[in-house]
């Protein structure tokens, strides 16, 4: 087996989901960690005050830590259904497939492009259903339809889940195959409100990413870029983040606290990653302009992971909005009025994008990936119906 | 000489004043009330600011934490004071129910079903409990009544003792949820089945709803129209009267956009003779 092949890991059913860390475990090591610090003080030669550094481009972090977020899924997904996609009867003709939010860069919609495969959007579907409704078997020659992302075909108000629920009806009598993905908050919505699961049992999730994993994916992306070796050093105690000399406890620190604080999944650890990577700073007066660059270029500080703090933990509003934004992965400010109520007359939206746990792109509000485990942590605190992986 | 020296020590009932440390029994005193005050503060904001999951667990001790230092407190200062004999209780005893049979019957009657309530717990901190018509929270279980807070912020004390009379009603017993029921009124001349699936998907699409409980609606025909009781739990019971708010002003819109018309008169608003059909 080679080093790459090791870190395939197929995907698992639903349910089985290693959580790398529970909140209590979490509190308790950001526990230790204070009390480690005050009690065992020492200063530390090796580590990079922050004060020097600043954050590292967006053209630097593109070439370090290029996107897609979610590229190791691909092989796992791969192999989870290398035999399914071939067979022409297979006995399971729907696979479904569970994610947690956040995902930005579309993983399904990306798969069925690279396998060529017919992608079915709502717009299409209601086109084609209203040209010949009874005939939905006719509509794709293709032997395996991808329905990439099932949240966008529904939005959380009685008068909107519609199109969703003629999709299902029709996926009973579909002859293909089917793949569908479909998000994690989504997915226990619409167990409790179309009783999906009826129609697409057994639905999986890939395993959780724990450090060592992580790591070679991390590395691995910057070695793609060539030019000369990069270092990733702590700004804490100035190890190499990915030196396998160096001693194991200490590098996989971080890396564990990263796939901890990430939950194992692989774009939000992706963007805590790039959100942790500082550069040498122009200020930095004790470096010469050539070694300034030499220092830039070839080591990358990597400062500790920020934390999110939520709104008030009485401001229901505030919650409300995340758990909906999260469920639809992303809603227009329209859409976001649509689906909770009285949302109309707060301002909780500045709020929140200025606690850095909500972005606005193309209009559309979306939850910050690297903000996920702190608006999940918060959701299930108040007691919200949570998702399960 | 021996036998008469015990026999004066049994008849006496308080200790020799000399022997009674009065530092430790206000010690004592000063302790518990310390305790008991800090247990009262501290669990209700714990259990406000903590995961809702454990508010309930987290309110539900303090009476028992507050009746297991008083009874503590207790137990330990009357030896202190008295000379605890057989022959002594019966007169300390006997003393005790003259004065309560005269003077506290009330407040010792609300402070043993206090005690009783702890144990067969018809209510506790947090429980949403009808009471005599009162509607409301218990916010704080005391040894003589109990606090309940109504929808309309008032703050009412209920005495422990009509639990020995009356009929108390508690609408999760305990649990992190309740049942809410949106009630709508509907003339006769429509779609039941059509009206029972918009209506339960108003109730599936709220933001407050507990997914692990069921949502259904309830058709009862009246004399005067349709009946219909969206049931539903949200997730915490906290925001009930949320819940209900959003249930029945969706349900409203959805009713108008099928067309059907609402009644604007509910049942137990007509008078007696036209909702008996007379």
């Amino acid at each position: 087996m080679s080093v790459a092949e090791k870190y395939i890991k197929p995907f698992q059913p639903l349910g089985k989901y290693d959580w790398p860390s529970t909140p209590v475990n979490h509190n308790l090591d950001k526990l230790k960690e204070v009390l480690k610090k005050r009690v065992f003080r020492r200063k530390n030669q090796n580590g990079m005050d922050l004060d020097r550094l600043d954050p590292a481009e967006t053209r630097l972090l593109d070439d370090i830590v290029p996107p897609p977020a979610n590229r190791p899924l691909m092989d796992d997904l791969n192999a989870t259904l290398e035999g399914w996609v071939e067979k022409k009867q297979p006995g399971e003709t729907i696979k479904t497939f569970i994610f947690p939010p956040c995902d930005r860069d579309n993983f399904l919609q990306d798969w069925a492009d690279q396998n060529d495969f017919p992608v079915l959007e709502p717009a299409e579907f209601d086109r084609k259903m209203s040209k010949s409704p009874s005939k939905i078997g006719e509509l794709f020659d293709k032997d395996v339809l991808v329905i990439p992302r099932l949240e966008n075909w529904f939005r959380r108000s009685e008068t909107h889940l519609s199109s969703l629920r003629l999709l299902l009806s029709a996926l009973e009598t579909y002859p293909r195959k089917v793949v569908i993905g479909c998000n994690s908050w989504a997915w226990q919505f619409l167990r409790k409100s179309c009783e999906i699961d009826s129609i697409c049992v057994s639905p999986m999730t890939f395993q959780a990413f724990d450090s060592e994993r992580l790591s070679h994916w991390l590395e691995s992306l910057s070695s793609e870029i060539g030019g000369g070796e990069i270092k990733f050093q702590s700004t804490k105690s100035g190890d190499d983040a990915f030196d396998l000399k160096s001693d194991s406890e200490s590098k996989n620190e971080f890396m564990s606290d990263l796939a901890s604080k990430s939950l194992g999944i692989p774009w939000v650890a992706w963007n805590m990653w790039r959100a942790s990577l500082r550069v040498s700073s122009d200020k930095d007066q004790s470096l010469t302009e050539s070694r300034k660059e030499e220092s830039q270029l070839q080591t990358l500080w990597i400062s500790e992971l920020k934390n999110f703090s939520l709104p008030d933990h009485h401001d229901q509003r505030a919650l409300l909005v995340l758990q909906t934004l999260l469920i639809h992965n992303g809603l227009s400010r329209e859409d976001i009025d649509l689906t909770i109520p009285n949302s109309h007359y707060s301002n909780v939206l500045p709020a929140l994008m200025n606690a850095g746990m909500v972005e606005k792109v193309d209009n559309i509000y979306h939850c910050v990936p690297a903000a996920y485990p702190s608006i999940r942590d918060g959701l299930r605190s108040a007691g919200y119906p949570m998702d399960v992986l | 000489m021996q036998a008469t020296e015990t026999q004066e020590k049994a008849a006496q009932l308080l200790n020799d004043f000399q022997d009674i440390s009065f530092l430790k029994i206000v010690l004592i005193l000063g302790a518990s009330f310390f305790f008991i005050w800090l247990i009262r503060r501290m669990l209700p904001y714990l259990a406000n600011r903590g995961p809702s999951q454990l508010r309930l667990y987290i309110l539900g001790a303090v009476p028992i934490l507050r009746l297991t230092i008083i009874v503590a407190a207790i137990l330990w200062i009357i030896p202190l004071i008295f000379n605890i004999t057989v022959q002594n209780f019966f007169v300390i005893a006997g003393a005790a129910s003259v004065a309560i049979g005269f003077a506290f019957k009330d407040y010792v009657s609300g402070l043993i079903a206090g005690f009783v309530a702890i144990f067969e717990r018809p209510y506790g901190p947090g429980d949403w409990v009808e009471i005599d018509g009162d509607y409301g929270e218990v916010v704080s279980v005391g040894m003589r009544a109990i606090r309940l807070r109504t929808a309309a912020d008032d703050v009412i004390s209920v005495s422990h003792d009509r639990i020995w009379s009356q009929n108390i009603s508690n609408s999760n017993t305990g649990a992190q949820t309740l049942m809410c029921i949106a009630h709508f009124y509907l003339e006769p001349n429509h779609d039941a089945a059509e009206m029972r699936k918009i209506l339960t998907d108003v109730g599936l699409t709220s933001a407050y709803l507990n997914y692990k409980k069921p949502c259904f609606v309830v058709v009862e025909q009246m004399e005067f129209g349709t009946h219909y009781q969206l049931k539903a739990y949200p997730f915490d019971l906290r925001d009930q009267f949320m819940f209900i708010s959003d249930m029945t002003e969706r349900g409203k819109a959805a009713l108008a956009r099928a067309g059907t018309q609402e009644l604007s008169m509910a049942f137990n608003t007509l008078p007696r003779n036209a909702a008996n059909g007379a």
